[in-house]
C-alpha cells in the first residue's frame, strides 16, 4: 500500500513526550496536563486553556533510577515514567492527574509529589490523586463524579483559573467526540476483509490522538481519514492471519509492528492506550450534566479488569468475543505487562476460561515496556500465526 | 564471645523442626509451659468433639486441613525463648487464638454441604480475605466464615509446605510467579476445589490490593451462592469517600437480608459495636505497656492475636476480650514490679510490611539468636478503629473505615505516607531497629522502596535492615535465607555477635 502522507510526521511526534505539537500548544498559552490511566477522562483535561498529554516514555533506555525508587519488581512502564520524570522529561506539564486504580502507577505518580518533580520548572505544578470505584452502578457513578469534580475540575479552576463551567465542559465533549469520530472511522476500516490500514499505522494514529493537543492534531487526522478512504489495499495482503490484541498498557507501535512482521495483522486494539474502548463518543443524556455524562461514560465503557462483578467479568469476555467476530479475526492475543497484577489474572482468564468457553484460539504473553524480549516474542508470535494458519487449513475456523 | 554452653538448636533433629525434648525454661516456667500445652491439647479435643464425623471427613477431604496437625508444634515454635510474664501473655493470647480458630473451622465443617445438607450452611455468611465480621453484628442469628484465612494464611503459619501445593496449581494455569502469593494460594485452593461448600451468601472485596481484587474474580467461580461486591474506597483518608462507603455498607446489609431472610437488628448491632470498641480500647491500652522496658508483649504471638481479633472477632468472640483483660493484668503487674520480661533483649525492633508467613516464628528467632525483641509488627496497627455509636450512619461509616484499615490495607493504600508510619511508631515504642520485610511480590510496598531507603537519613538513631521473603513460598526465599540476611546485617552493620551461635545458620527446609 502507498505510504500514508503523515505517518512519518506522526512517528516523529511519538518520539518524545514534549513533541512539536505539545510545544506549540503551550506556546499558544495552553497548559499541558499529564495522565496515564483511562479512569482520568482525557476530555476533562481538554477544557479551554489546557490540553491532555497521556504519559509515555519513548526511547526508554536505562531505568536504573526508577528501579532504585520502585524496585525491579514493578512494571517497567511505571518505572520508565518515573525515570523520565526524574530526568525532567515531563517538566512541560502543569499538573499530573492520577487515580488509585493500579497500585504500581499510583505509587509511580506519588513520586512526583514526594520527590517534588517538575516543581522547580513550575512551582504551581501539582499531582492530584483520586478514588475510583470497583463497580459501575449508580452510587459508584455519583462517587466518581464527585471525585472528578474535586480532584480535577476544582483543582484546575483554583490553581490555574480554568473555566470548568457546564458550557466549557460541553465544548470539550464536542471536541472530544469529533476526535473520537475520526479515529473510530479510521479504526472501523480494519473490519474489512483486506483492510486499507495496518495495525501499526492505526496504533500510531491512536497514540498521536492521545498525546497531542486535540485542536492541533485534528487537521492531520482528518486528512489521514480522507487519504485512507481513497487508499487501495494491496492486491495480495501481506498478512497471514488477523488478531485482536487484548491487555495492559501498550503504547509502543513497535510491538504491533513486530507482531505484524510475523504475519498477524492487528485488527482490534483492546488495551490501555487502545481505541477499544476509548474512542466512543460521550453522549449527554436528557437532564444530565456534562460531568455526570463523563463519569457515567467512563465507568460504563471501561474494560479494566479491576471491575469486580460477575457481570463485568463476563462482559469483558463477551466484549473480546464481539471484537473477534466484528473484526473477522482468527485469534486473540492477551498481552500483559510484566508484573501487572490486573492483567496477570485477566490473562489467565483469557487463555483458560475465554479460550475454553469460546474455542477461539488464544495466546497469552508477558512483555516489558520496551521490546527487550523481541526475539522470544517473535518466536511465540510466529508459532501462534502458524497454528492459526493450520487451523484455517484444517477448516477449524468458520 | 560466642556462647558454647547452651545451644538451642541441639534440641532439634537435623533439618527438621522436630524437638528431642521440650524446652527447658527453669522448673516453674517449664511446668507452666507444659500445663498450657495440655490446655491446647484440650482445645483441640473440644474442637473435634464439636462435630467428630464432619471434622474427620474434612481432615481427609481437604489438604489444608491436614496441615493443622502441626498446630501444637507451631505453638511450641512461637513460645521458643519465652519465660516469666512474657510466656504467660503468649500462652493466654494463644489459647484465645486457638479457641477462635478451632471454633471457626468447626463451624466451617458443620456447614459444609459437601458432607450432606445442613441447616448450618444457610446461617453462614462468607467473607473473603480478612474482612472482619462487624457488619454481621446486626444479624445475631448469622455467623461469619472467613473464606481464605484458614486455607491460606493460617495454613501457611502451621506448615510451610502447604501453600506451594496451591501456588503450583494456579501457576500451572499461567499465573506469573511474581503475583502475590497469598492471592495465588487462595486461587489455587479454588482451582483444586479445596474450599468447603458452605454459606448462604458470599461477600467478596478489594482487600487489600490489586491482586486480591483479581483473585476474588477467580475464587468466587467455585461458589454457586449469591455474591456481593464489598468493595470500598481505596483513598480511605479522604472524607469525601465516606458517603460512597456508607452506601456500600447499606447495600451490603440489604444483600445479606435478601440472601438469608434475616433482618438487620440495630440494637444487636450497636451492642456488638460496643464490644468491638472495648476490644480496640484494650488493644490501645496494651500499647502503653509495649512502649515500656517492662513489656511482657513481644515476639510472634502479639501480632497474630491482634489479627485474630480483627478478622474473627469484632466484638463477637468473648475469649478474645477475656484474654486481653488477663494479659493487661499480667502487664500491669510486670510494670509495677519492674520485671524485665525479655532478659536477653539487646535491641527493640518493629517489623514492617508483608512478612514471610512460612517463618511465622521469625520474631522468636530474632530474640533467641540476636537479642532483638520484636515489640510490634505492621498488622498490630491495622484495624484498630473505634466505631461511633451515636447514629447508624456514623457507625456504618466506622465499620467501613475498619475494613479500609484492615490487614495490609491500612498501610498500603490511601497514600504513601501510611507506609512510612513505621519510623514514628518505632520512636513511640522506643525501638532502635526496624526490620523491613521485603515481600518480593508486594507491589504496594516495593513501589516505595527508594523512598523508604531515603527516609532512613531522617532517623539516624534507628537502624533498618531489609529482609526479603516470598510471603507464602519458602522455596524461593527460605527461612534460612532470611536468617542469613539478618546475620549479615548484625555482623556487618551492627558488628555484634549472636547470643546463640547454633541458631545462626541451620537447615529446616523440610520441617513444618
Amino acid at each position: 500500500m502507498k505510504d500514508l502522507k503523515h505517518l512519518i510526521y506522526f512517528e516523529k511526534l511519538l518520539a518524545e513526550a514534549d513533541n512539536e505539537l505539545v510545544k506549540q500548544g503551550r506556546a499558544n498559552g495552553n497548559l499541558a496536563l499529564g495522565y496515564s490511566c483511562y479512569f482520568i477522562p482525557e476530555v476533562l483535561l481538554n477544557l479551554p486553556g489546557c490540553f491532555s498529554s497521556r504519559l509515555r516514555a519513548p526511547g526508554t533506555g536505562s531505568i536504573d533510577v526508577g528501579t532504585y525508587y520502585m524496585s525491579n519488581k514493578i512494571c517497567s512502564y511505571t518505572r520508565s515514567i518515573l525515570e523520565r520524570g526524574i530526568e525532567g522529561g515531563y517538566d512541560y506539564l502543569s499538573a499530573l492527574f492520577s487515580a488509585e486504580t493500579c497500585q504500581m502507577m499510583h505509587r509511580g505518580h506519588e513520586h512526583f509529589e514526594i520527590l517534588e518533580l517538575v516543581k522547580k520548572q513550575n512551582p504551581k505544578f501539582f499531582m492530584s490523586m483520586m478514588d475510583v470505584p470497583f463497580i459501575p452502578d449508580e452510587e459508584a457513578t455519583e462517587h466518581y463524579e464527585e471525585q472528578l469534580r474535586f480532584y480535577i475540575l476544582d483543582r484546575l479552576r483554583d490553581t490555574y483559573g480554568i473555566d470548568t463551567s457546564e458550557e466549557a465542559l460541553r465544548a470539550a465533549i464536542e471536541e472530544h467526540n469529533e476526535i473520537c469520530r475520526i479515529v473510530t472511522e479510521i479504526g472501523d476500516m480494519r473490519k474489512a476483509e483486506n483492510p486499507v490500514i495496518t495495525g501499526y499505522e492505526f496504533h500510531v494514529i491512536q497514540l498521536v490522538s492521545q498525546v497531542c493537543p486535540k485542536n492541533l492534531i485534528r487537521p492531520y487526522l482528518l486528512e489521514t481519514l480522507e487519504e485512507l478512504k481513497a487508499r487501495e489495499p494491496d492486491a495480495k495482503p501481506a498478512f497471514r492471519v488477523k488478531v485482536v490484541v487484548v491487555g495492559s498498557e501498550n503504547d509502543d507501535p513497535e510491538f504491533t509492528k513486530l507482531l505484524e512482521s510475523c504475519g498477524a495483522l492487528v485488527v482490534a486494539d483492546r488495551y490501555c492506550f487502545g481505541s477499544l474502548p476509548g474512542r466512543e463518543p460521550i453522549e449527554i443524556r436528557e437532564g444530565e450534566t456534562a460531568l455526570r455524562a463523563v463519569a457515567r461514560h467512563y465507568l460504563e465503557t471501561s474494560q479494566c479488569p479491576r471491575f469486580m462483578s460477575k457481570e463485568c467479568g463476563k462482559g469483558r469476555l463477551d466484549y473480546v468475543k464481539k471484537l473477534y467476530e466484528d473484526y473477522k479475526a482468527d485469534g486473540v492475543l492477551y498481552e500483559q505487562m510484566k508484573f501487572c497484577e490486573y492483567w496477570s489474572y485477566e490473562r489467565v482468564v483469557g487463555t483458560n476460561i475465554f479460550a475454553g468457553e469460546t474455542g477461539i484460539p488464544t495466546l497469552g504473553i508477558e512483555k516489558e515496556y520496551t521490546l527487550v524480549g523481541a526475539g522470544q516474542l517473535r518466536t511465540r508470535f510466529q508459532a501462534f500465526v502458524e497454528s492459526l494458519e493450520i487451523k484455517k487449513l484444517q477448516g477449524g475456523k468458520k | 564471645m560466642i556462647k558454647k554452653e547452651k545451644l538451642s538448636r541441639d534440641r532439634f533433629y537435623d533439618k527438621t523442626g522436630i524437638a528431642k525434648h521440650r524446652e527447658w525454661r527453669g522448673l516453674k516456667d517449664t511446668f507452666y509451659d507444659y500445663t498450657q500445652w495440655v490446655v491446647n491439647l484440650g482445645i483441640m479435643g473440644a474442637f473435634v468433639a464439636k462435630s467428630p464425623i464432619r471434622i474427620m471427613r474434612g481432615m481427609i477431604e481437604y489438604r489444608w486441613f491436614g496441615s493443622y496437625l502441626g498446630s501444637l508444634h507451631w505453638i511450641d515454635k512461637c513460645m521458643e525463648g519465652l519465660e516469666g510474664p512474657a510466656l504467660r501473655v503468649a500462652h493466654t493470647q494463644m489459647h484465645a487464638i486457638m479457641n477462635t480458630a478451632t471454633n471457626h473451622i468447626a463451624n466451617m465443617m458443620k456447614g459444609d454441604r459437601r458432607f450432606g445438607d445442613t441447616k448450618e450452611a444457610s446461617k453462614q455468611v462468607i467473607f473473603e480475605e480478612t474482612m472482619g465480621p462487624e457488619i454481621l453484628g446486626g444479624f445475631p442469628k448469622l455467623t461469619p466464615t472467613l473464606m481464605e484465612a484458614m486455607q491460606g494464611l493460617v495454613g501457611a503459619y502451621m506448615d510451610q509446605t502447604l501453600p506451594p501445593h496451591y501456588i503450583d496449581a494456579v501457576e500451572h494455569y499461567g499465573l506469573p510467579s511474581d503475583s502475590c502469593r497469598l492471592s495465588a494460594t487462595t486461587v489455587g485452593v479454588a482451582i483444586l476445589d479445596d474450599y468447603p461448600r458452605n454459606g448462604a451468601c458470599l461477600i467478596v472485596n478489594n482487600m487489600p490490593c490489586d491482586s486480591s481484587t483479581m483473585n476474588s474474580q477467580l475464587v468466587r467461580r467455585r461458589f454457586d451462592i449469591p455474591e456481593f461486591i464489598g468493595s470500598l474506597p481505596m483513598r480511605w483518608e479522604d472524607e469525601k469517600t465516606d458517603k460512597y462507603a456508607l452506601s456500600r455498607m447499606k447495600k451490603m446489609i440489604s444483600f445479606i437480608e435478601e440472601s438469608t431472610g434475616e433482618s438487620f437488628d440495630e440494637k444487636a448491632f450497636f451492642e456488638m459495636m460496643e464490644k468491638h470498641n472495648i476490644e480496640v480500647e484494650d488493644e490501645q491500652a496494651q500499647w502503653e505497656y509495649m512502649a515500656t522496658p517492662y513489656t511482657p508483649y513481644g515476639a510472634s504471638i502479639v501480632n497474630l492475636f491482634h489479627t485474630t481479633m480483627y478478622a474473627f472477632s469484632g466484638g463477637r468472640v468473648p475469649a478474645i476480650n477475656r484474654a486481653q483483660k488477663k494479659c493487661l493484668e499480667i502487664a500491669k503487674k510486670a510494670y509495677e514490679d519492674k520485671v524485665n520480661c525479655f532478659p536477653k533483649a539487646r535491641h527493640r525492633a518493629i517489623i514492617w510490611a508483608g512478612p514471610g508467613c512460612y517463618f511465622f516464628h521469625f520474631a522468636n528467632w530474632l530474640y533467641n539468636c540476636w537479642g532483638i525483641l520484636v515489640i510490634a509488627q505492621m498488622d498490630n496497627f491495622e484495624g484498630c478503629t473505634l466505631i461511633p455509636t451515636d447514629s447508624l450512619d456514623n457507625a456504618l461509616v466506622g465499620v467501613a473505615k475498619s475494613y479500609e484499615h484492615g490487614i495490609m490495607r491500612r498501610h498500603l493504600t490511601g497514600g504513601y505516607e501510611h507506609l512510612l508510619e513505621f519510623w514514628e511508631l518505632a520512636r513511640r515504642f522506643n525501638c532502635d531497629i526496624v526490620v523491613m520485610n521485603e515481600d518480593i511480590t508486594c507491589k504496594g510496598a516495593l513501589g516505595l522502596s527508594g523512598v523508604v531507603n531515603d527516609s532512613m537519613k531522617n532517623y539516624p538513631e534507628i537502624k533498618m535492615m531489609t529482609i526479603p521473603n516470598d510471603l507464602f513460598d519458602h522455596r524461593t526465599i527460605s527461612r534460612n535465607d532470611m536468617r542469613r540476611e539478618v546475620n549479615s546485617f548484625m555482623t556487618a552493620v551492627m558488628q555484634e555477635e549472636p547470643l546463640d551461635a547454633s541458631l545462626l545458620d541451620f537447615d529446616d527446609y523440610e520441617g513444618w
